[in-house]
C-alpha cells in the first residue's frame, strides 16, 4: 500500500469512526428522551380524559337530576302517565323539549317496565320497550357510552340515568351528550390525540398515525342499536404519533450522514493534499537519487524548502557532493594506480625491449674485443634481433601514445564513421542497422573511429570461431534527462561475460583473449568520457554482449 | 285525437257557425245549482271584503292560495267537494248524460267562445280534457257551452273545476297577496295581525286560540299521506301489515304533530285502470343494500313523522331519509329506496294526471290532514274552496 493510500485510509478511519459513534449516541439519547416525553404526555392526556369524562358525567347527572325533579312536579306529565288523552301529545313532545332546554343530545323517559314514554332524539320511538337502557346505565359506575337507534341511523352518546316517582310509580330518565362532540373537544395536537375504539374494532385498523396506541381508558359501552342488553367495554385510546420521533430520527440520520460525507470528503481531500505535498518532493528526490551513479553525480539537490524534505534534499545534495569528491579522488587514485601500473609495465616492457639490445651490444662488445674481424659478421647476424627489439619498442611507444589522444569536438557523421569501420571488417561478420536522419555527434572523428574500431574489433574477436555469430552495429537517436543523444550499439552473439569479468572489463590490461593488450575497453571508456558521452556494457554469459555508447548531439553542450 | 288538439279559435267558430254539436233544443232546462255548504264559510259574516287580503301559508299551500281569485273556472267545488257555480251559473245534461250544456253568468266577461278557444289553444288544458274523457267542447252562443263526454256522467264532471281549465281573472277583488311562512315563526305573523294565516302547527294554533282577536277555522281535509311500497321492496309484508285502522289512528293521534285522522276511503287512485295507457308512469326500482330505507320529502313534517314512526316500529335495519323535493321526485322515479311517504291531494279532479308514482307500486293510505285558517276577528267572511282556495263571501255584500 502506498504512502498516499495509507494516509487516506488513516484520515478516513480517524474521522469516520468518531463521527459514527457520536451520531449513534445522539440518536439513541434522543430516542430515549423523546419516548419518555411521549409517554409522559400520553399519561397526562389519559388523565385529562379521565378528568373530563368524570366532569362530563357529573354534568349530565346534574342535568338529569334537575329534569327528574321538574318532571316529578309536572302536573301535565302526571296526567299523561294516567292516560289522559289531552296530555298525550304533551308527553310525546316532552323529552324533545326538555332535551333541547337542557342542552342534551339524548333523552329518554321510560316507565318502570322499560316502555319509552317520550324520546327526545327519536320522538316517534314511543311505546317501544327498551328496559336494557336504564338497567345498564344504572349498573355503570359513571357515564357510559350508548349507541341507540334514531330515525336516520344511530346516535352515540355519553349517557347516565336518573329516576323519579310520580303518583307512586317509578320512572327513569336517561340522557346524555354527543360522544363525538365529547371526543372532538378533547385536547389534541398533531402528534397526540384521543380516539374512541368500540368493542370488536381492531385498533390497528385505525388511521396510520394512531397505530402506536399507548394507553387506553376503558368506558362502559351499550350498543342498543345492535340489540345489546348488557354493557361491553369501549376504549378511549390516547395515542402518540411515532411520526415526530421518526421524523427526528430520520433528520438526525440524514444530518449525520451529511456531516459524515462532508467530513470524509474533506478528510480525503486534506489527506490527498498532504500526501501530494509530502509525496511529490520525496518522489522527485527518489528519482534524482535513482539517477545517481559514479558517472552521473551532477544531480542538483538544491532547494528553498525549510522543512524536513528540504533538509533531506540538502543532505542528499551534500552526500552527492561527497560522493562526487570521493569519485574524483577515486578516479585520481585509479589513474595514479594505472599510471604506476603503466610505468611499471612500461619499465617492464622497455626492459624487455632493451634486454635483447643489451645482450646484442654486450656480444658485439665482446666480439670487438676478442674477434674484431668477426664484428661485421656478428653484427649482421644480430641485426635482426636489434630491429625486432626496436620495432617492439616503437610499437610499444605508439601503443602508449594512443592512451592520451588529442581531442577535437566537431560535428561528426556517426553513420559514416560506422560504415568506414565496418568496411574494413572481415566480410559477412558485421552488419549495420543505421538510423536515417541522425544528427551529427559532437566528437573527434578520429577518436570516434578508434572507439568504434575497438568495440567492433572486440566483438569480432569475441565472436570468432562460432558459426553464425554476427556482430551488429546500430545507431539511433536517444535521450536522457531531456538531453538528446546519439546512441551506438555494438552487439555480438558471442559467449558474453561473467559478473566478475564485467567488473574488470574496463581495467587496463585486463583481457580474456589470447594476445590481447587489455587496453581496448579501457581506452574506449576513456575516449567516450573525454567526448562527454557514456559507455555501458550489457552482457550475460552465453547471451552475447552489447556495448552501448551515448554521445552528445552536436550543438547541445554535454552536462 | 279529440278535436281541440291543434285546432284554433276559428275552428270553434266554424263548428259553431255550421251548427255542429248538440242542439240546444234537446237540452233540458238547467237545474238550480247548489250553494256552498255552510261549513265552507269562515270568518266574520257581514264584514265587507277589503281590496287586498294578505294570506300567510306554508310553502306547500302557497300555490293553491295564490290562485285564489285569479282564475275563474266553469264550476267550483266547495269545501265538501260539491260543485257550485263558477263561470257557469247552471248546467244540465241531455238524456244520454253525455252532452252537458253550461249556461254562463250574464255578468261574466268571458263568453262561452272565450272559454272554448282558451281550452283549444292551451296544451295543458287539452291534455287534461283528453285524459278526463271529454270528447269536445263547443260554444253554442255567448252563454252556452256544450260539452260532449266519452262516457255518460250522472253528475257534472268535477274536471271543470280544475285550475288548468280556468281563465285568468287578475283584477278580481280582493287581491290575494300570499306570503310563504319561510321558516319564520308563524306566531310572529299572528301577532302582526295578518288577515289569514294557514297552518297545521299545533303550537301555533294553540297560541292563536289563546289570543282574543283571532278566529280559527278548520280547512277541508285536503291531504292524504300514503306509504308507497316498491313492488320489489323489502320487506313489503311487514310494512303492509301496518295498514290497519288502529295503526292509522295511532299514527294520526300520536306520531303526527298536526291535525290528522286516519285515512278514509274511497281513494281516488283506487281505480286508475282507465287511464293506465296515458299516465306517464314507469317501473319503480329498489335499493340494493340490506337496509330498508323509507324516503320522505324533508320539507313536510307530517311525512317525516310518519316515516320515523314506521322506522321506530321496524328493526334496526330500517331508516328514514328526508330528501329535498326535487331529489325526492328523482328517488321516487329512479329507485334506491324501498318505500316512500307520499303526500297526495285527498281529492283529485284529474286522477290520471295526479297519479304520478311509478307503475306497480302499492299505496297504503295512512292519515289525512287538514290545516286551520287563523283569521282576524274583524276580517272578511271567506268561502273555502275544495282545492284550498279562499274567496270572499259574495253573499255578505262584498264587492
Amino acid at each position: 500500500m502506498s504512502f498516499r493510500a495509507r494516509l487516506l485510509v488513516a484520515f478516513g478511519v480517524a474521522v469516520v469512526v468518531p463521527l459514527l459513534i457520536f451520531a449513534a449516541g445522539v440518536r439513541r439519547e434522543m430516542d430515549r428522551r423523546l419516548t419518555a416525553e411521549y409517554g409522559a404526555r400520553v399519561d397526562a392526556a389519559v388523565e385529562g380524559v379521565r378528568t373530563q369524562l368524570g366532569r362530563e358525567g357529573t354534568d349530565i347527572a346534574t342535568r338529569l337530576g334537575a329534569l327528574a325533579a321538574a318532571l316529578s312536579q309536572d302536573n301535565r306529565f302526571r296526567l299523561a302517565t294516567q292516560d289522559d288523552p289531552a296530555s298525550r301529545r304533551y308527553l310525546l313532545d316532552l323529552a324533545g323539549n326538555a332535551m333541547r332546554l337542557s342542552g342534551l343530545s339524548f333523552l329518554e323517559i321510560q316507565d318502570s317496565a322499560g316502555r319509552i314514554l317520550s324520546s327526545g332524539h327519536f320522538r316517534n320511538a314511543f311505546d317501544r320497550l327498551e328496559p336494557a337502557l336504564p338497567r345498564a346505565l344504572g349498573s355503570a359506575n359513571g357515564p357510559a357510552l350508548v349507541r341507540d337507534r334514531s330515525a336516520t341511523g344511530s346516535v352515540m352518546v355519553l349517557a347516565r340515568v336518573d329516576s323519579f316517582r310520580v303518583a307512586g310509580r317509578r320512572f327513569t330518565v336517561a340522557g346524555g351528550t354527543s360522544a363525538d362532540a365529547f371526543v372532538a373537544q378533547l385536547p389534541r395536537t398533531d402528534d397526540l390525540g384521543v380516539t374512541l375504539v368500540l368493542p370488536g374494532v381492531d385498533s390497528t385498523a385505525l388511521p396510520p398515525y394512531r397505530h402506536s396506541a399507548l394507553t387506553a381508558l376503558p368506558i362502559p359501552y351499550l350498543d342498543l342499536a345492535a340489540g345489546a342488553t348488557t354493557l361491553d367495554t369501549a376504549r378511549l385510546v390516547a395515542t402518540g404519533s411515532p411520526e415526530t420521533l421518526a421524523l427526528l430520527r430520520r433528520s438526525v440520520v440524514s444530518w449525520s450522514l451529511l456531516a459524515l460525507a462532508a467530513t470524509v470528503a474533506l478528510a480525503l481531500l486534506l489527506a490527498a493534499w498532504l500526501a501530494a505535498r509530502v509525496n511529490r518532493p520525496l518522489a522527485a528526490l527518489a528519482e534524482k537519487t535513482a539517477a545517481i551513479d559514479l558517472d552521473r553525480l551532477d544531480q542538483d539537490f538544491s532547494t528553498d524548502r525549510t522543512d524536513e524534505i528540504g533538509a533531506l534534499s540538502r543532505l542528499l545534495g551534500a552526500m552527492t557532493d561527497r560522493v562526487r569528491t570521493g569519485a574524483a579522488r577515486l578516479r585520481d587514485a585509479e589513474r595514479r594506480v594505472a599510471m604506476g601500473d603503466l610505468a611499471r609495465q612500461v619499465n617492464h616492457d622497455i626492459k624487455n625491449g632493451l634486454g635483447p639490445i643489451r645482450h646484442v651490444l654486450r656480444h658485439l662488445d665482446e666480439v670487438a674485443r676478442t674477434e674484431p674481424a668477426a664484428l661485421a659478421g656478428v653484427l649482421a647476424e644480430r641485426k635482426g634481433t636489434l630491429d625486432s627489439s626496436l620495432a617492439y619498442l616503437d610499437t610499444l611507444a605508439r601503443n602508449y601514445a594512443g592512451l592520451s589522444p588529442a581531442l577535437r569536438r566537431e560535428p561528426c557523421d556517426v553513420n559514416a564513421v560506422v560504415q568506414e569501420v565496418v568496411s574494413g571488417s572481415p566480410p559477412g561478420r558485421v552488419k549495420t542497422v543505421l538510423s536515417a536522419g541522425l544528427p551529427p555527434a559532437a566528437a573527434d572523428r578520429l577518436v570516434l573511429r578508434r572507439i568504434v574500431e575497438n568495440l567492433v574489433g572486440n566483438a569480432v574477436d569475441g565472436a570468432a570461431g562460432r558459426a553464425g555469430d554476427v556482430v551488429t552495429v546500430s545507431t539511433e537517436r536517444a535521450a536522457r534527462d531531456g538531453e538528446g543523444l546519439i546512441r551506438i550499439v555494438v552487439a555480438d552473439t558471442g559467449p558474453g561475460m561473467s559478473r566478475e569479468q564485467l567488473d574488470r572489463a574496463f581495467d587496463d590490461f585486463f583481457t580474456t583473449k589470447e594476445g590481447g593488450t587489455g587496453l581496448g575497453l579501457s581506452i574506449v571508456r576513456r575516449l567516450v568520457l573525454d567526448l562527454g558521452g557514456a559507455l555501458r556494457i550489457e552482457t550475460e554469459p552465453g547471451a552475447g554482449t552489447r556495448a552501448i555508447v551515448d554521445l552528445p548531439v552536436s550543438g547541445e553542450s554535454p552536462r | 285525437m279529440v278535436f281541440w288538439r291543434g285546432s284554433a279559435a276559428l275552428g270553434g267558430l266554424f263548428i259553431f257557425g255550421c251548427g255542429h254539436g248538440p242542439s240546444p233544443a234537446a237540452v233540458p232546462a238547467p237545474a238550480a245549482p247548489p250553494s256552498p255548504a255552510s261549513a265552507c264559510l269562515i270568518g266574520t259574516s257581514g264584514v265587507a271584503s277589503p281590496d287586498t287580503l294578505t294570506v300567510i301559508a306554508p310553502q306547500s299551500d302557497s300555490a293553491a292560495v295564490a290562485a285564489t281569485n285569479t282564475f275563474d273556472t266553469l264550476i267550483r267545488l266547495d269545501c265538501e267537494g260539491r260543485p257550485i257555480p263558477g263561470l257557469a251559473a247552471s248546467w244540465a245534461h241531455d238524456s244520454t248524460s253525455r252532452v252537458w250544456t253550461f249556461v254562463l253568468r250574464n255578468s261574466t266577461s268571458p263568453s262561452a267562445l272565450d272559454l272554448a278557444t282558451a281550452w283549444n289553444s292551451n296544451d295543458s288544458a287539452s291534455a287534461v280534457l283528453e285524459v278526463s274523457g271529454v270528447r269536445e267542447a263547443v260554444a253554442d252562443d255567448d252563454r252556452h257551452l256544450v260539452v260532449t263526454l266519452e262516457h255518460p256522467a250522472e253528475s257534472v264532471p268535477s274536471i271543470f273545476a280544475d285550475r288548468t281549465l280556468g281563465l285568468p281573472h287578475p283584477n278580481a277583488l280582493p287581491a290575494i297577496v300570499v306570503h310563504a311562512i319561510d321558516g319564520r315563526d308563524p306566531r310572529d305573523l299572528v301577532d302582526r295581525g295578518a288577515d289569514v294565516l294557514i297552518t297545521g302547527d299545533p303550537d301555533v294554533l294553540d297560541y292563536a286560540s289563546r289570543r282574543p282577536g283571532t278566529v280559527l277555522a278548520p280547512m277541508p281535509w285536503d291531504r292524504v299521506y300514503v306509504l308507497l311500497l316498491a313492488p320489489e321492496g323489502r320487506p313489503p309484508a311487514e310494512l303492509i301489515s301496518a295498514d290497519s285502522a288502529a295503526f292509522r289512528a295511532g299514527l294520526a293521534r300520536d306520531a303526527v304533530r298536526a291535525e290528522a285522522r286516519a285515512a278514509r276511503p274511497p281513494y281516488w287512485w283506487s281505480d286508475l285502470t282507465s287511464c293506465s295507457d296515458t299516465a306517464p308512469r314507469g317501473p319503480i326500482e329498489t335499493g340494493a343494500t340490506s337496509q330498508v330505507t323509507i324516503g320522505y320529502p324533508a320539507s313536510d313534517p307530517v311525512a317525516r313523522a310518519l316515516a320515523e314512526r314506521i322506522v321506530a316500529l321496524g328493526d334496526s335495519s330500517w331508516f328514514a331519509r328526508g330528501l329535498a323535493n326535487h331529489d325526492f321526485e328523482i328517488a321516487l322515479h329512479g329507485g334506491a329506496m324501498d318505500a316512500y311517504i307520499l303526500p297526495l291531494p285527498r281529492m283529485s279532479l284529474v286522477p290520471c294526471r295526479d297519479a304520478s308514482w311509478p307503475e306497480g307500486a302499492t299505496l297504503v293510505p295512512l292519515v289525512e290532514t287538514r290545516r286551520t285558517a287563523i283569521l282576524r276577528k274583524d276580517g272578511p267572511a271567506l268561502v273555502i274552496g275544495g282545492d284550498g282556495s279562499l274567496r270572499p263571501d259574495k253573499s255578505s255584500g262584498g264587492p
